[in-house]
């Protein structure tokens, strides 16, 4: 039945092309630019691409995936030491678990542990685990980290961290407590009104003149935190949104049954509010994830920086644009998965609204 | 001495919003076990009055006394007055991200510290005095207006109250499930719960009714026994107000 339909849809699609001369026209234009444009491209990358065997068989004629592959461990872990990659592997593999319990656990109790091991644990213990230095760990300097698996641990941390930051001053901008949401306000308004690039490097270039010093692996720590505070002021409004969204009658149904506002606030409102504000929270985690690609500016070897410095190299110099498609490629499939998991939560979200 | 003491005692309560005097020197007692309809044409100050008796609404000046409460700015009076007295809304206020059962429960577990099972139960026995008990697990959004409201009617009786406070709780809905709400305040009525009720069906109010309050422009202009309120076709507001109401 279904697969009937589809074919009466597609054939109706097709006979809507070529219905009157003029949309024969256009389809037959939109045709000729599609092989114009995507029969060089895919002969190009496929057809005449080197997948194998070594650099010297690359042509100027078609692409040099012997590139990527020759780099992968590199576009992966960055300078880590191959021996200690383990480490990263590791929390890779922990801060995933979080989070899928964070997502798939029903039961409170556990998710506020994990929840709390993931925003104020883990951002320490992952430091020390890529740093070193204890339990007998090598130190591996913070300019050695990078690759892909560095953006993926930097913005899952920095995102957590963001949201529940972003959590409490949506909280204190609509509590109205005087002097506290004006200096929220502020800091909003602040953060809101200047670009990323300019607080990373704001982060390297002017914060070391006050604190910290200069070495790179105290720089991460501000670059994170940077980072972070950038997220939350997005997340807050995304979050106050949401908020402002809840009419007073719950507000009032809470009192009535004798919850505190705090019981009110956790059960009744956030609960709400969280499931409004869902589309524009999951908007700017895609968003955030792609913008910690920007930390390859401020000259940290995330896997732009990565790839940047192994195109550097003579013998790789040609090759940089597969590089840059490869990253293309590799984040579009992040995104989409990302937004996929949000579809179905939305969907989800839908059934009791 | 406790049982003596009035469920409701509110005295010369005036509250003003932008120099509109919403309520004017509003006196009312209640008396255990008694059942009052407030009612009055719309704008009276009707639902001031009963919002200003948990807390919801504030007034300038007076005082209220609530199941020997007195409510003051201190939270921890009007918290005393809400443990022990139940609402419902005209908008029913269901929490759209729970099921009825979990609607009724919420409150158990947080206020009352019912544990599980008990407080399934219990929510589960007033869910069948209000006939609902088969929607348990559905989602508000997915019930009629009349099922909402008799869902928060449930919750609101699931924290035993000895005071039930209803604000229009037929007002919201379509005139065919109005009945099924009246049926479950009938039968709340008649279990003897200590009942103030604002609403427009003077034929409910005719029949459960003990006194009936008329407000209007916030001055109480009619304060008696259900009987009288019905003979006393004298008063000209009444008169205009019934005739309105027939006309519906």
């Amino acid at each position: 039945m279904a697969i009937h339909q589809s074919i009466v849809r597609t054939r109706n699609t097709i006979h809507s092309c070529f219905d009157t001369r003029l949309n024969t026209l256009i389809t037959l234009s939109w045709l000729i630019v599609l092989v114009f444009l995507f029969v060089p491209m895919v002969r190009w990358s496929i057809i005449d691409s080197v997948w194998s065997g070594s650099i010297t068989e690359c042509t100027p004629r078609g692409a040099c995936w012997v590139y990527v592959r020759e780099n992968a461990r590199h576009l992966l872990y960055g300078l880590y030491p191959a021996d200690q990659a383990w480490r990263v592997d590791a929390l890779v593999i922990a801060i995933s678990a979080q989070l899928l319990i964070l997502w798939q656990v029903r039961l409170s109790v556990i998710r506020l542990a994990v929840g709390a091991l993931l925003v104020i644990g883990m951002p320490v213990i992952s430091y020390f685990i890529s740093y070193g230095g204890l339990f007998g760990l090598t130190i591996v300097p913070a300019q050695y980290w990078g690759g892909l698996l560095f953006n993926l641990l930097f913005s899952a941390l920095s995102i957590s961290n963001a949201f529940v930051i972003g959590l409490l001053c949506a909280l204190i901008r609509q509590k109205k407590w005087g002097i506290y949401s004006g200096l929220i306000k502020l800091y909003i308004d602040l953060i809101r009104g200047l670009p990323l690039v300019s607080l990373l490097f704001f982060a390297t270039l002017v914060l070391p003149y006050f604190f910290f010093d200069a070495k790179q692996s105290v720089k991460i720590i501000r670059l994170y935190w940077i980072f972070t505070f950038f997220g939350a002021a997005y997340m807050a409004e995304a979050i106050r949104g949401g908020l402002q969204s809840i009419t007073s009658g719950q507000y009032e149904a809470a009192a009535v049954l004798g919850l505190s506002e705090y019981q009110a606030m956790m059960y009744i409102i956030m609960p709400q509010a969280l499931e409004i504000a869902y589309p524009s929270i999951m908007n700017l985690v895609i968003a955030l994830l792609k913008d910690s690609t920007l930390l390859s500016t401020v000259a940290v070897l995330d896997i732009v920086g990565m790839m940047q410095a192994t195109s550097a190299r003579v013998e790789w110099m040609p090759y940089a644009v597969e590089g840059y498609l490869m990253i293309g490629f590799v984040f579009w499939v992040l995104c989409y998965g990302l937004s996929r998991i949000s579809d179905r939560v939305e969907r989800q979200i839908k059934v009791f609204r | 001495m406790v049982r003596m003491r009035k469920a409701v005692d509110v005295r010369h309560v005036s509250k003003e919003i932008n120099g509109v005097k919403v309520l004017d020197k509003v006196s009312l007692k209640v008396e255990r076990d008694e059942r009052v309809v407030i009612c009055g044409p719309s704008g009276s100050g009707k639902t001031t009055l009963i919002r200003c008796l948990n807390g919801l609404s504030t007034f300038s000046t007076g005082s209220v006394t609530v199941l020997g409460v007195r409510l003051t700015d201190d939270p921890l009076s009007i918290r005393h007055i809400r443990e022990k007295t139940g609402m419902c809304f005209q908008n029913f206020n269901l929490f759209p991200h729970l099921t009825i059962l979990e609607n009724c429960t919420l409150a158990l577990h947080h206020v009352r510290k019912i544990s599980g099972l008990k407080a399934i139960e219990m929510a589960q026995h007033y869910l069948e005095r209000v006939k609902i008990i088969d929607q348990a697990d559905k989602y508000p959004v997915t019930l009629s207006g009349g099922q909402q409201q008799r869902a928060a009617i449930a919750r609101a009786l699931c924290m035993e109250p000895e005071l039930m406070l209803f604000d229009e709780p037929t007002s919201a809905l379509d005139p065919e499930m109005v009945s099924e709400v009246l049926a479950v305040l009938s039968d709340i009525a008649k279990s003897g719960m200590t009942m103030i009720c604002v609403t427009h069906e003077m034929r409910f109010a005719r029949k459960f009714a003990d006194k009936i309050v008329m407000l209007d422009e916030g001055k109480v202009v009619i304060n008696t026994d259900t009987q009288d309120f019905f003979k006393t076709t004298d008063n000209p507001r009444v008169k205009s107000f019934l005739r309105l109401l027939d006309k519906r």
